[in-house]
């Protein structure tokens, strides 16, 4: 049905498009780690344990929260296709919209299994104007655009500072079956606690300071995504049994 | 003796190199890591004295030595135009024929501290070439393929790998860093006189511009001209010519093609009637190089095998012409002064080895610095014998390309195998791997430049068989198999994770590389 691809938001256009938000159909939501911004690091943080990646395209340092443990593993999406968090991180939430450079344009991805003409959220209403479900997607997008650029300071200030370093996880699972996760990066914490004052007020005036306790911490959330992958498997079990 | 002879005025604590190619930004680099701090050390090169400005190719050593001088590798990658590389392939050494070529890797053989796979290899008669059937690298090559993957750290990767260069770049580099991070006095100026001390050392640098420069150590790396070891202390030149001919070089930069032109992530080294074409890949160029024998050949020849090698294009090149004399000086360290560079001397860059020696012998210089003038005879000795025991083991391996040759169509190669040109030490070694197959045993030093492995995959890249005997066999049929299978599973899972070199490079100038 949507064979088409990236237009221009026009209420003309779009005005029957619909949005039937199913994360078991949002191929991009597929994924065990998501690259999220400064901006709605509070949340993030809150509720997936975050760490810096780097991008498999670039190199360069990524902030990102983990979903899962495995490749495309995203143990926050449930079997009806919902959330199974209050916080969705914002790079999948605006699926499957985006705003132009220059912020003046909202475009629509009409290829993106989200569209159709029947079921979901309304974009515009039968006068033409924003449905809220639109309005708060605009919000939204405005918070993507500015805290992209936000975020790679953050993570280079992180970086400048040698702040930044490797860990290597290992966890068990209650089925005995234990990994190693590689590839993350954390906060390098005795670095961070032993910088000089000026340093540190500096971080501070900056909001890196907040944020980089942010991420630190949010690495207790590991313990409620083992919890959470340990809960799904006994679930599956008793399926299967 | 007073008690205090040996501390005052006696101690080392300054240090001055005369020349500013690349042996003397990297002798710099290599002493300020580690002195910078605690000497005085100064640099002094001619505004008017060219550096030699070839010398593109080098080792995986290189690799510690910039990341020992706290280089950063994107850096590098960006103001040197620098490549990977992962060896060398020599093509039409053997027969000349178009499909004659072979690999040397820079990687060991699989496994090789455990096994030796050669008497395997020799016995299976397989139709796959030695480096093909225990290294994964060549297949690397021939696909274009780069050491790593973006997300690997800085000198991190899954293959080995040395780099390719801009030489004129990398010593502005050097230049750069030595001078603003490791406390290296910089002065241009050019050396008119030289001056010798009563002990028969130097005394002192005049320079032309009424300057006088003095130190505790002087490291001449003055180029071919060798003005404080050869010049003034007179240590003579031991001319190497009888057993390697070559001694021109004609040098030339070529542009690619296209930004689609794959950036070939190994050096080339095609033999000609009278030499070899050395082929170099960059980011920005190729350089590309005709190495002969003016015995053997005329300039006008030599040209016309360089315009032959590089296409049409070539009439818009401008081409350089260096002499060369193979060879090196009897010592290196002589009094208060050492030769670093092409003043210690120099051999065809066949294996790219000049500029690994300079690595070798200034972290000779850095590990072993005298405390006082009263030791250093001793560790100039020490340093005497160690680069004499390397510079005959680089002799040996780059002869040892000319005797396996089977070319016979010039005097060029007929003369190379004439067995009054081969150093005797090769000639017994050639003799044992008849029935022996080059392992760790042979070498006597714990360093070696060229390890046994190197041999093997020139001898069996080239030809050479070793007759097996049941007896020099030292493990199973199953544990080559194994090794070879192991070899197998890499090429596969090394294709399929890395990416295209250009490419990589690509990426490299524009998002950097992480030092994490
Ligand atoms: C054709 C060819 C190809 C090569 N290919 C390779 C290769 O692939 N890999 C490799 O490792 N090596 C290679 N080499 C060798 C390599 O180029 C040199 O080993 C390297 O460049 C070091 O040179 P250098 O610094 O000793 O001398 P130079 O570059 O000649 O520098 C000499 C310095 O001394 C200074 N100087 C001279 N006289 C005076 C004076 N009177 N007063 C003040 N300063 C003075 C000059 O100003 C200059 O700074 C090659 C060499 C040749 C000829």
């Amino acid at each position: 049905m949507n064979s088409g691809g990236i237009e221009r938001l026009s209420k003309t256009e779009h005005r029957n498009v619909h949005i039937n938000v199913d994360y078991l159909k949002q191929p991009e939501a597929a994924t065990h780690v998501v690259p999220v911004l400064i901006s709605e690091l509070l949340s993030v943080t809150a509720n997936y344990p975050t760490f810096l990646i780097k991008d498999s395209e670039t190199g360069e340092f990524l902030l990102a929260a983990l979903l899962g443990f495995t490749e495309n593993e995203n143990l926050f999406i449930s079997q009806d296709g919902s959330w199974r968090s209050t916080h969705v991180p914002l790079t999948i939430a605006r699926k499957p919209f985006h705003l132009s450079q220059d912020c003046l344009d909202v475009y629509i991805d009409m290829g993106n299994p989200w569209v159709n003409f029947e079921s979901g959220q309304r974009l515009f209403s039968d006068n033409g104007e924003y449905m809220p479900f639109m309005d708060n997607m605009l919000a939204m997008l405005e918070r993507i655009t500015s805290g992209v650029g936000e975020t790679k300071s953050f993570v280079k200030t992180l970086l400048d500072h040698g702040l930044v370093k490797p860990v290597s996880l290992d966890l068990t699972f209650e089925d005995t079956k234990s990994r190693n996760l590689q590839g993350l990066y954390n906060i390098d914490h005795e670095k961070l606690t032993s910088l000089s004052h000026e340093d540190l007020a500096g971080l501070h005036r900056l909001g890196i300071l907040e944020g980089a306790f942010m991420v630190l911490h949010s690495l207790e959330k590991m313990k409620s995504l083992v919890f959470l992958k340990d809960k799904l498997n006994r679930n599956f079990a008793e399926v299967t049994r | 003796m007073k008690a205090n002879e040996a501390n005052f005025g006696d101690s080392i604590s300054s240090i001055l190199i005369v020349g500013g190619g690349s042996a003397g930004w990297l002798t710099a680099g290599i002493l300020a890591a580690r002195y910078g701090k605690t000497m005085s050390i100064t640099l002094v090169e001619s505004p008017d004295v060219k550096i030699i400005g070839v010398g593109e190719g080098t080792w995986p050593t290189m690799k510690s030595t910039l990341k020992e001088m706290g280089i950063s590798e994107t850096d590098f990658f960006r103001e040197c135009d620098a490549s990977f590389k992962h060896g060398a392939k020599f093509a039409k050494w053997v027969n000349g024929d178009e499909t004659d070529y072979y690999y040397h890797p820079l990687m060991l053989p699989q496994d090789f501290t455990k096994i030796n796979l050669a008497p395997f290899w020799l016995k299976s008669n397989g139709d796959r070439s030695f480096s093909e059937s225990v290294c994964f690298q060549e297949a690397l090559c021939e696909r274009a393929l780069a050491p790593k993957t973006v997300t690997m750290p800085e000198y991190n990767s899954a293959a080995n790998y040395a780099y390719h260069l801009n030489a004129g770049k990398f010593t502005k580099f050097l230049t750069d860093h030595c001078t603003e991070k490791l406390n290296v006095e910089h002065k241009l100026a050019t050396i008119s006189e030289v001056l010798k001390s009563e002990d028969g050392g130097i005394r002192c640098v005049k320079t032309t511009d009424g300057q006088q420069l003095s130190a505790d150590l002087f490291v001449d790396c003055t180029g071919m001209a060798s003005l404080l070891l050869g010049k003034t202390l007179g240590v003579e030149f031991i001319d190497k010519n009888d057993s390697l001919f070559i001694d021109r070089a004609l040098a030339a930069q070529k542009p690619y093609e296209s930004e689609e032109e794959p950036i070939l992530p190994y050096t080339v080294s095609t033999a000609q009637k009278a030499g070899w074409i050395w082929d170099i890949g960059l980011t920005s160029r190729r350089g590309i190089g005709y190495v002969y024998s003016s015995n053997h050949s005329s300039e006008e020849e030599a040209e016309e095998a360089l315009a032959d090698y590089i296409g049409p294009s070539f009439k818009e090149l401008s081409v350089k012409k260096i002499s060369i004399r193979s060879g090196h000086r009897e010592i290196f360290w002589k009094q208060n002064c050492v030769a670093i560079g092409l003043s210690a001397g120099f051999l065809e860059p066949l294996e790219a080895s000049a500029l690994m020696l300079i690595e070798i012998s200034a972290k000779f210089v850095r590990d072993q610095l005298p405390e006082t003038r009263k030791t250093m005879p001793i560790i100039a000795r020490r340093f005497n014998k160690a680069m004499t025991y390397h510079w005959e083991r680089i002799i040996d391996f780059l002869k040892l390309h000319y005797v396996l040759s089977k070319r016979d169509d010039t005097d060029f190669w007929i003369d190379n195998r004439c067995s009054s040109t081969i150093p005797e030490s090769l000639a017994e070694l050639l003799e044992l791997w008849k029935s022996h197959t080059p392992y760790r045993q042979d070498f006597s030093h714990k360093e070696e430049v060229f390890p046994a492995a190197s041999y093997q995959y020139v001898l069996y890249g080239m030809g050479f068989r070793t007759e097996i005997s049941n007896r020099s066999v030292e493990c199973t049929d199953e544990a080559y198999r194994a090794a070879v299978a192991e070899n197998e599973r890499m090429i596969s899972k090394a294709v399929e994770l890395l990416p295209d070199n250009r490419q990589l490079l690509q990426k490299i100038n524009r998002y950097g590389m992480s030092a994490l």
